[in-house]
């Protein structure tokens, strides 16, 4: 709330033609005060019921909404410490248990498994090649068998003009289209690996229980034998 | 503006000023109350209304009237149902309940008419676009291309006239 002389002030800089919008509606609120001076309700006239009443309803809105968010304070501190207490004050489970006994267990050393990247073939001459496939051709042709290959692939290679012309064109199609083993990207390299650990922490896990039951089982006969 | 020009952007400025009762109250039925009184509350300003201009701050600015209006109206039947309105007492919120204080308000608002208007047709426009419109300095300047310091000193010679002739009326 203002002072009397700011308010003062503020009207002289009203007259004067010298306010801004934010600052006629901050004279707005001062003037339409009840019990204000008389000679402040014609200014309040000047300004207009639209300036007054805009700037009631933004102060109204504003302060509607701190007491809103006041209002949800004590429920948010209550939640906060609900929580916090209950993470605090609550017991152990028994999986925390069970997990700081695994932990004391010592791990087996764990194997190494490396993969063999194959090498690429090299290209053979074109020679090699007619004679390699004609080797595989008669094989081919002479027992005609329905197995399912493995998918390959296919590699285009260039044939320089001056190889090309000692081709024969029939065999050109035949020699340049190779066919070769597939081989696996570094993705599913990567899947293959992450799917061979995951079975040997699967494994392990499972000895691990296996143990755990084991040490529990002579636990219990021990226990039922000092009873007895 | 022509009534009929009016009557083609009413069903606009009327989601406007829905949409602000709406925020305001919560509801949709005060939201209705806000744009029916808000629509009768523009009639008044039509003749002032220039069919180039969008009228959209206009119509908020009425909404908003509206809102603490009725607000101001309940709080008569029920006190104490938002509690800031109160504070104010403007001289059109007829909290004055004896018949001098009454009589008063009506003079001076006729004194406020009449003073608006004997002030030079320029300097009327001007007190207007700010009083009414609620348009800054800038925004004046832009629609009406007169310099800002002449908006500025025409404005406030209108300003002064008004005071003094408000100040003499309620002697």
């Amino acid at each position: 709330m203002m002072t009397q002389k700011d308010t003062e002030q503020l009207i002289q800089k009203y007259l004067d033609g010298e306010t801004s919008l934010e600052e006629e509606k901050q004279l707005a609120l001062e003037v339409s005060r009840d019990g204000a001076p008389k000679e402040w309700k014609l200014i309040a006239e000047m300004l207009g019921k639209m300036t007054v009443d805009e700037a009631i309803f933004e102060k109204m809105r504003i302060e509607h909404t701190k007491r809103h968010l006041i209002s949800l304070w004590p429920l948010i501190a209550a939640a906060c410490a609900a929580i916090l207490l209950m993470v605090l004050l609550a017991p152990p489970k028994k999986h925390d248990v069970i997990v700081q006994k695994i932990e004391k267990v010592q791990p087996e050393k764990r194997e190494r498994t490396s993969y063999q990247v194959e090498k690429k073939t090299k290209l053979l001459p074109h020679n090699d090649h007619k004679k390699l496939f004609a080797a595989t051709k008669s094989v081919f042709s002479s027992k005609p068998r329905a197995v399912a290959l493995p998918k390959k692939r296919t590699l285009s290679v260039k044939v320089e003009p001056q190889e090309a012309q000692d081709l024969n064109p029939e065999n050109i199609n035949e020699v340049a289209q190779v066919e070769q083993p597939r081989r696996l990207t570094p993705t599913e390299q990567s899947q293959l690996q992450f799917l061979q650990q995951t079975q040997s922490i699967r494994v392990r896990g499972e000895q691990l229980i296996h143990r755990v039951a084991i040490i529990n089982e002579s636990a219990r006969s021990n226990q039922y034998y000092t009873d007895l | 503006m022509k009534q009929e020009e009016f009557e083609n952007i009413v069903p606009e400025l009327r989601e406007v000023m829905f949409s602000v009762g709406r925020n305001f109250f919560g509801n949709e039925n005060d939201a209705n109350d806000v744009a029916q009184e808000g629509l009768l509350d523009l009639c008044k300003y039509i003749a002032q209304m220039d069919v180039s201009q969008k009228h959209h701050a206009l119509a908020i600015r009425v909404a908003k009237h509206c809102c603490v209006d009725i607000v101001r109206k309940r709080k008569k039947i029920v006190p104490l149902l938002r509690g800031d309105v109160s504070d104010y007492a403007p001289p059109w919120s007829n909290r004055s309940s004896s018949p001098e204080e009454i009589l008063e308000v009506k003079e001076l608002r006729l004194a406020m008419h009449e003073a608006v208007d004997r002030l030079k047709p320029s300097e009327r426009q001007l007190f207007e676009l700010r009083q009414i419109e609620g348009m800054s300095l800038d925004e004046i300047v832009r629609q009406t291309n007169i310099p800002k310091s002449s908006v500025k000193s025409m404005i406030s010679a209108a300003r002064k006239k008004i005071f003094k002739e408000l100040k003499e009326k309620m002697k």
